[in-house]
């Protein structure tokens, strides 16, 4: 077998000719941009170690490392928002929810159609994740205070839960 | 606690580790990771010894053929080269799902890496040093989106959070141009 010569960070998303477009729009657009209340000053993720603007929002978008693989790539990205206990959106690979509740945490398809886990294309999760993003912001903010406050037991359960799967997980290594 | 350096103690009290080929690590220098697969070439193993193939890739299935990945295509190539016993082969990875390319791998190669392992644990982590609010006083934002390295996916999120307006109700950080 030969070596395969990779292009790395390719934009192969599956594209759709309107995916293409919106992309093509607004890809220019997008500046450096550090809001006041994130500083991104630092080159790592340790600069978010202080997250309490996080509870300002209503809703964590998760950016996973990767989002076109056909299967869940799960990094700090995911176990931060669980560990900061805010409810959370998923752009990650596909089945990433799916994979987390074979951990035994619990989701949010209580309050927002969850099924955008299981499109098949990054772009079509995302086009799905928006939408619900476009739901929410038509909502008052205190209806959006409220179901977070809702939440509260299953972000609570999942702050626990986490140190449970890191344990479990520790004891499987032993085990190799 | 740094669920890392946990990993990494276990690890070393199990095996006697011969060598730590880490994605992320190598950087895609082949070159490089065939020299180091080549030290182990004549090598006689012991029972203890083991090569950790730990894979935390980024490269999206890129220009392969037959929709794998191509590093792991490339790292099967360079062990199989030289011949490297499969028994003593680990590999750790956080892709849950990639035992199936592992599957497709060790056919496609005729070299069969059977101890595959998916855990979150093996890099930096860390879990119990968090100070922050526990309760919400109200909301400012409707949500946070905050990035880091330029990637399409991220790039395209934003993208369609302008299209639909969406911009200015979040707090979103990136760091690209």
């Amino acid at each position: 077998m030969e070596l395969i010569n990779e292009l790395r960070f390719n934009n192969r998303m599956y594209l759709t000719k309107d995916q293409r477009h919106t992309l093509a729009t607004y890809q220019s657009t997008l500046q450096f941009f550090a809001h006041d209340l994130c500083k991104t000053d630092t080159p790592n993720d340790r600069a978010f170690n202080n997250f309490n603007f996080i509870k300002k929002s209503f809703v964590y978008v998760i950016t996973e490392t990767v989002a076109e693989y056909p299967y869940p790539y799960l990094t700090e990205k995911t176990w931060k928002a669980i560990n900061y206990k805010v409810p959370f959106l998923m752009i990650g690979g596909k089945d990433s929810l799916y994979q987390l509740r074979k951990f035994g945490f619990k989701t949010f398809d209580a309050w927002w159609d969850e099924s955008y886990d299981s499109l098949n294309t990054a772009a079509d999760r995302i086009d799905s994740v928006v939408g619900i993003l476009k739901d929410l912001s038509k909502r008052p903010n205190q209806e959006l205070y409220d179901i977070r406050v809702a939440m509260e037991d299953i972000l609570l359960y999942n702050k626990k839960h986490i140190a449970n799967v890191f344990t479990n997980e520790i004891e499987k290594l032993k085990e190799l | 606690m740094l669920f890392h350096k946990a990993v990494d103690k276990i690890l070393s009290n199990k095996f006697n580790i011969k060598l730590y080929i880490d994605s992320i690590h190598y950087d895609y220098d082949y070159d490089r990771l065939d020299n180091d697969v080549r030290a182990l070439a004549d090598y006689e193993f012991q029972p203890n010894d083991i090569i950790i193939l730990a894979i935390q890739d980024t490269c999206f299935y890129s220009n392969c053929n037959y929709g794998l990945n191509a590093y792991l295509h490339n790292l099967y190539t360079i062990l199989k080269k030289y011949d490297i016993p499969t028994e003593f082969l680990l590999l750790l990875s956080n892709h849950y799902g990639i035992d199936k390319e592992i599957e497709t791998m060790n056919s496609l190669f005729m070299y069969d890496i059977i101890r595959v392992h998916c855990t979150p644990l093996w890099y930096d982590f860390f879990i119990d040093d968090i100070d922050i609010e526990d309760n919400i006083s109200s909301i400012d934002y409707l949500y946070t989106c905050v990035n880091n390295t330029s990637r399409a996916h991220r790039e395209y999120t934003l993208c369609k959070i302008k299209e639909e307006g969406l911009y200015d109700e979040g707090i979103i950080s990136h760091r690209w141009n």
